[in-house]
């Protein structure tokens, strides 16, 4: 059994195989249909002629036959004509009369029982069909033979049986192509439901939970399988859902606690053993709003209407982290343009991204320096650092979830880059690193221009 | 002067009350919504810190309760919840500012700074941070208690950056506070002011810093120990 990729496919090679018989048998069909129709026109006719002669043959008292043929009749029969012939023949088999001048049988009789039949007979140029017609005259039976020369030029029904085949054909062939492109037609608008459905059904995922299958539209058949299908993603939807919250409402309830702790942290006297403790909870911190992160770009959707400022989120991270970098005896700095750099994304999304590539840069660039941070009016952001830089063969690596490079110096979850890629990926955007001229790493962020966004903002006051 | 702190959760507020009666500020602490509303309707208080997860009320809905009452006390929110949409609802409901937890007593003390200075208030008059004070009436700047030498836009720059210690003020703040709106100034003065206002702490053994945040504007903070 071939196995098929598609239903449309499977339809359209079964419809191909289909219409390639019907090309085949239906003239076939049709001309058997005509011939047969055809020949037993052909055959009543040579009934009735051979009746018709029988009407004029007659037996006298003294056992001799007589026919005398009408004018009509005669000039048919008659050798210039060439086209019928008969023989009347007496019950013996013996020739009574016959219109070829040789007293011969058109065709000889075998069996001398009163059963009608027909024959055919190629003579010389002629070709012969006729019949052999048990007849009742005056009492007595005789055989009226009748015959026609089917290659005579006034013959036409063999004409048209025998051009019927390749004229047909070319009408049956262009219609059934045309069936069969009306058809493609139909399988196509049948389908696209279906088509459609599937495609809708690849955009379901973790962060779209709520698309559903359309039922409208969709076959009746279907509609079941597409019913349990929905019903199914509800309730994952809702399993999904649960998590989800479960995740992020834990981590906001840690944030109590941790900052019971800081408080507490802060009364100590000993200011180095309180600032190694605050440093701590500030990484338990981090992970906390990490896994708030995590939560909340797992439902993330841009739509191409959210658009955001890119310089001006720079700003804001920037001025949210300034206070961490200068307490660790370090920088940062926004440069490049300060005009706005609309991008197509949301603002709320893209802070916790760039937040996260910052902290990293904070952590790993070498005390006393500065990380900058520049935006590009392209919709690119990039965050360098003066750190140890990333080994080639961690580059691919340092995106995924919960891996860390040096477990034991930094008490981080190896959370920040996935939540960077996660975000970047539903803006449509891309990440990568790169090495800094001098040392330490170079982490951009591309995204989508918002070209339309920057005209409305700064259009002229009238 | 005192504030008032709304705090479901004791051991919280015992210790931010502890801190902040370190720093000077005396505070009364109460953990339910029926008690902070007693409590504001008995006294004045000059800044009132807020936990939105209260066990008997919504915070949102005691705070434009407050608002809807006609008290204008400034409000600073204290929550668990870091969404933009939660900060965005907390200052649409009359909150002047907004603090996720976990959080530095001396940020929320520095923001407390912020809120103080509201027309016709008096109170928080000196600024303190490390050795450094500032008088915010007189515009005298001391150090360990001996004056520096600073013109009043200078006194001026530094007030600003004390009221938000420990955040970044940005450079066109600065200039707004000093200009106002329609003034006309060079584009460097501030750059100007804050270069002379480095070296004078620096000499004077100042334990306190100005940061530049290149691209945004300036940071004060305590150096580094
Ligand atoms: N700017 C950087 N310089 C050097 N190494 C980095 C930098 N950023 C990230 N890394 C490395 O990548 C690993 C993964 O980073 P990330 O996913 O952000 O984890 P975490 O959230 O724990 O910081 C880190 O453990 C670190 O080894």
């Amino acid at each position: 059994m071939i196995r098929f990729g598609s239903i449309r496919q499977r339809l359209i090679t079964m419809h191909v195989i289909a219409v390639l018989a019907a090309t085949v048998v239906l003239p076939l069909a049709l001309y058997w249909r005509i011939e047969t129709t055809a020949r037993n026109l052909h055959e009543r006719a040579l009934r009735e002629q051979a009746a018709q002669i029988a009407q004029y043959l007659h037996r006298q008292a003294d056992g001799h036959w007589t026919l005398v043929l009408p004018e009509q009749l005669r000039h048919l029969y008659s050798a210039g004509y060439e086209r019928y012939g008969y023989a009347i023949l007496s019950a013996s088999g013996q020739v009574l009369f016959s219109n070829n001048g040789v007293n011969q049988p058109l065709s000889r009789i075998k069996y001398l029982d009163d059963r009608l039949a027909y024959f055919e007979r190629q003579v010389e140029q002629s070709h012969l069909f006729g019949a052999t017609v048990p007849i009742r005259v005056d009492g007595e039976t005789v055989w009226v033979q009748v015959s026609e020369d089917e290659a005579h030029r006034d013959v036409l029904i063999d004409d048209v049986v025998a051009t019927f085949l390749p004229h047909v054909a070319w009408v049956v062939v262009p219609i059934l192509l045309a069936l069969l492109g009306v058809d493609l037609l139909i399988f196509h608008r049948a389908l696209h439901p279906l088509e459609e459905a599937s495609l809708l059904a690849q955009q379901i995922g973790p962060a779209r939970t709520e698309l559903r299958l359309p039922e409208a539209r969709m076959p009746r058949d279907i509609v079941p399988l597409v019913r349990a299908v929905n019903e199914a993603l509800d309730r994952l939807e809702a399993g999904f859902t649960m998590q989800r919250d479960f995740i992020a409402d834990a981590a906001h309830e840690l944030r109590t606690p941790l900052a019971i702790l800081r408080a507490q942290v802060e009364a100590i006297d000993d200011r180095g053993a309180a600032a190694a403790l605050l440093s701590d909870i500030e990484g338990m911190a981090r992970i906390v709003n990490q896994l708030i992160d995590v939560a909340e770009s797992d439902t993330l959707t841009i739509t191409p209407d959210d658009v955001a400022d890119l310089h001006a989120v720079a700003v804001e991270v920037a001025a949210f982290m300034a206070p961490v970098a200068v307490a660790a005896g370090k920088s940062l700095a926004v440069t490049g343009d300060t005009a706005p750099v609309w991008v197509e994304g949301k603002a709320g999304a893209l802070f916790p991204a760039i937040r996260n590539l910052v902290e990293n840069a904070i952590i790993h660039t070498a005390a006393g320096t500065t990380v900058d941070i520049a935006v590009a009016p392209d919709g690119r952001i990039s965050v360098h650092d003066e750190g140890p830089g990333i080994p080639a063969e961690w580059r691919d690596l340092i995106f995924q979830r919960f891996w860390r490079g040096d477990r034991r110096r930094t008490g981080g979850a190896g959370l920040g880059l996935s939540i960077v890629a996660r975000v970047v990926k539903v803006h449509g955007g891309s990440v990568e690193v790169a090495d800094a001229p001098k040392r330490g790493s170079i982490f951009s962020i591309k995204l989508r221009s918002a070209a339309g966004a920057g005209n409305v903002a700064v259009s002229p006051d009238p | 002067m005192r504030l008032l702190l709304v705090e479901d959760n004791e051991r919280l507020l015992g210790l931010t009350r502890d801190a902040l009666a370190r720093a000077g500020y005396e505070a009364d602490g109460v953990t339910t919504a029926a008690d902070a509303r007693t409590a504001l309707g008995s006294i004045a208080y000059s800044v009132v810190v807020l936990d939105l997860g209260l066990p008997d009320q919504d915070g949102l809905a005691l705070l434009k309760q407050i608002r809807a009452s006609g008290n204008t006390v400034p409000i600073l929110i204290l929550t668990a919840r870091s969404g933009v949409e939660e900060r965005v609802r907390g200052l649409d409901a009359g909150a002047d500012d907004y603090l996720v937890k976990p959080f530095a007593q001396e940020e929320l003390q520095a923001r407390i700074r912020v809120l103080l200075r509201r027309p016709g208030s008096l109170l928080g008059r000196a600024l303190d941070l490390g050795n450094l004070r500032l008088d915010s009436l007189s515009r005298e700047v001391t150090i360990n208690g001996t004056p520096l030498s600073v013109s009043p836009r200078e006194a001026a720059v530094l007030e600003i950056l004390l009221r938000r210690a420990g955040r970044v003020v940005p450079k066109k703040v600065v200039e707004d506070h000093l200009f106002g709106l329609a003034g006309e100034f060079s584009s460097n003065a501030v750059e100007v002011y804050v270069h002379r206002l480095r070296k004078q702490l620096t000499e004077a053994g100042a334990d306190v810093e100005i940061h530049t945040i290149r691209g945004i504007g300036y940071l004060l903070a305590c150096s580094a120990r």
